[in-house]
């Protein structure tokens, strides 16, 4: 008879075990040890990896900074572009690209190309603000609001030639409610997301709409969806806050005007997709109820956007994840964030 | 030992000397400017029309910052010769235009424009990194103010 138990209880746990959100995992978190002093960083406006090297880009010190990836730390090994506008100079850069050996850098002034060792390669200057950019194929293609043009996506080559423009504008904005912010401002506060590819396609995820946009490297489209179910009850709100505020105007607080994105960040990783969810940081008010505990990625099929995986990142106190890249070690994902904690910003390192 | 007393007419005209040395260099800019007048790569390019003169030389010409804002105020307009460093490709020329609907007459500058307006910076005392300057021309197309932004 307590043979009977144990074997009923055994299969019961079995089954409950086995019921459990496939996929579903917490990621374990070790915060990176840099070794040197120059290596530290005050804020970490993007990040990529090229092979075993992690590339930072600092904002407020033009720089982007070059480390070696090891276990549990950081090696400094350079600082690539110094302040300034000529060739080999950065100023306040904001995003990186990479493709192959070669990194391109958007800053203030335009696009900076380095290979992997930091050696300058050539820039062109661009004007219009940068949504999001991707160099693929030899080209940059740039997402931005630009008066001059109904496109979304500009694709230049690599000496700033503009060859085409796709992708019309599909939100429809009267400047009656946007009074007090110029029109192409206004445009990239509704066009905010990113532009990424995998090498053969191009996708630009939108964050405040939900929408996804799948092209070929020509322009042409694939298809389109609306990814907005994947992120609950909160992204269905983020989503109407912003419909709404197409035709109120948006609510400025402390100067800055109030969008509600519903990613963070967007990757493509071998063959996946990886979104960032956003997270509603609230740590500096208790006052706020959607305070959040832990952010979620979520790997999608590129073919179908499908769900296909979900990791979970446990937050504590005022951390905060904004962007981050992957790499594939002995088989496991881990995923690199510069990240806001109590201590300052550090690069963390999450993996199953 | 009592040491001899310099002239009063030494005294004056050492004084003098030294106002006169502090006066060239701190007018240095404007007597050059005046003496040089302005380079031909501008004279040639102010036609009937143009009325006044941006220089861009400066960062952050961006879409949306001050300086972007303020360029886009100019959309349409055809009175104006842009000037950008010579440094700029016909590529980033096309990317400016597009970027802030430039209509006027833009050109690139060269080693004499890129001095007119490091003497303009100096001479009318504004801030040497605010390298972005609007000049607006009189009837007879010579200066009438300076703003820099």
């Amino acid at each position: 008879m307590k043979k009977i138990s144990l074997l009923v209880l055994g299969v019961l746990t079995a089954s409950f075990l086995l019921s459990a959100p496939p996929g579903k995992s917490y990621l374990k978190r070790t915060i990176l040890s840099i070794d040197s002093e120059e290596g530290l960083f005050k804020y970490g406006a993007d990040i990529a990896i090229i092979d075993n090297d992690l590339y930072m880009v600092e904002n407020t010190r033009h720089r982007i900074i070059d480390y070696t990836i090891g276990d549990t730390s950081l090696t400094y090994k350079r600082s690539v572009g110094r302040k300034g506008n000529g060739p080999g100079d950065i100023y306040l850069p904001i995003g990186i690209s990479v493709l192959k050996d070669v990194i391109a850098v958007k800053d203030e002034i335009g696009i900076s190309f380095f290979d992997k060792s930091g050696k300058y390669l050539d820039k062109f200057r661009l004007f219009s603000y940068n949504i999001s950019f991707v160099f693929v194929n030899d080209h940059v293609y740039y997402l931005t609001s630009n008066l001059s043009s109904p496109g979304l996506i500009e694709c230049f080559d690599k000496k700033g030639k503009l060859e085409k423009t796709f992708l019309k504008k599909f939100v429809d904005i009267d400047m009656k409610h946007h009074k007090k912010a110029p029109q192409n401002f206004i445009e990239t506060l509704f066009y905010k997301g990113k532009l990424l590819s995998d090498g053969k396609y191009l996708y630009y995820f939108n964050s405040k709409f939900g929408k996804v946009f799948k092209f070929d490297l020509d322009g042409k489209s694939i298809f389109e969806k609306d990814i907005t179910p994947l992120f609950g009850e909160n992204g269905k709100l983020s989503v109407e806050k912003n419909t709404r505020a197409i035709d109120n105007g948006f609510e400025v607080v402390d100067g800055g005007y109030l969008s509600f994105p519903i990613f963070q960040d967007v990757r493509i990783y071998k063959g996946k997709i990886y979104i960032l969810d956003f997270c509603p940081w609230a740590a500096d008010d208790e006052k706020n109820t959607n305070k959040t505990t832990e952010q979620a990625i979520f790997v999608l099929n590129p073919n179908t956007l499908d769900l296909e995986k979900t990791y979970r990142i446990k937050l504590e106190e005022e951390d905060r994840l904004h962007c981050f890249a992957i790499r594939e070690k002995k088989g496991k994902i881990s995923f690199y964030c510069p990240m806001h904690t109590v201590d300052g910003t550090d690069i963390a390192e999450f993996k199953q | 030992m009592k040491e001899k007393d310099i002239p009063l007419i030494y005294r004056i005209s050492i004084l003098i000397l030294i106002i006169g040395i502090s006066m060239i260099v701190n007018s240095y800019s404007c007597i050059m400017l005046s003496l040089t007048g302005v380079p031909d790569r501008i004279t040639k390019n102010i036609d009937r029309k143009i009325d006044k003169i941006i220089l861009l030389y400066g960062e952050n010409l961006c879409g949306t910052c001050p300086t972007g804002v303020f360029l886009l105020s100019l959309k349409e307009k055809i009175d104006i010769l842009f000037i950008v460093p010579q440094e700029y490709s016909q590529n980033e020329i096309d990317n400016l235009k597009r970027s802030f609907l430039i209509k006027s007459k833009l050109i690139s500058g060269n080693p004499e424009t890129k001095t007119y307006l490091d003497r303009l910076v100096s001479c009318s005392k504004k801030n040497p990194n605010n390298r972005n300057l609007y000049i607006r021309l009189d009837g007879v197309k010579k200066i009438k103010s300076i703003i820099a932004f």
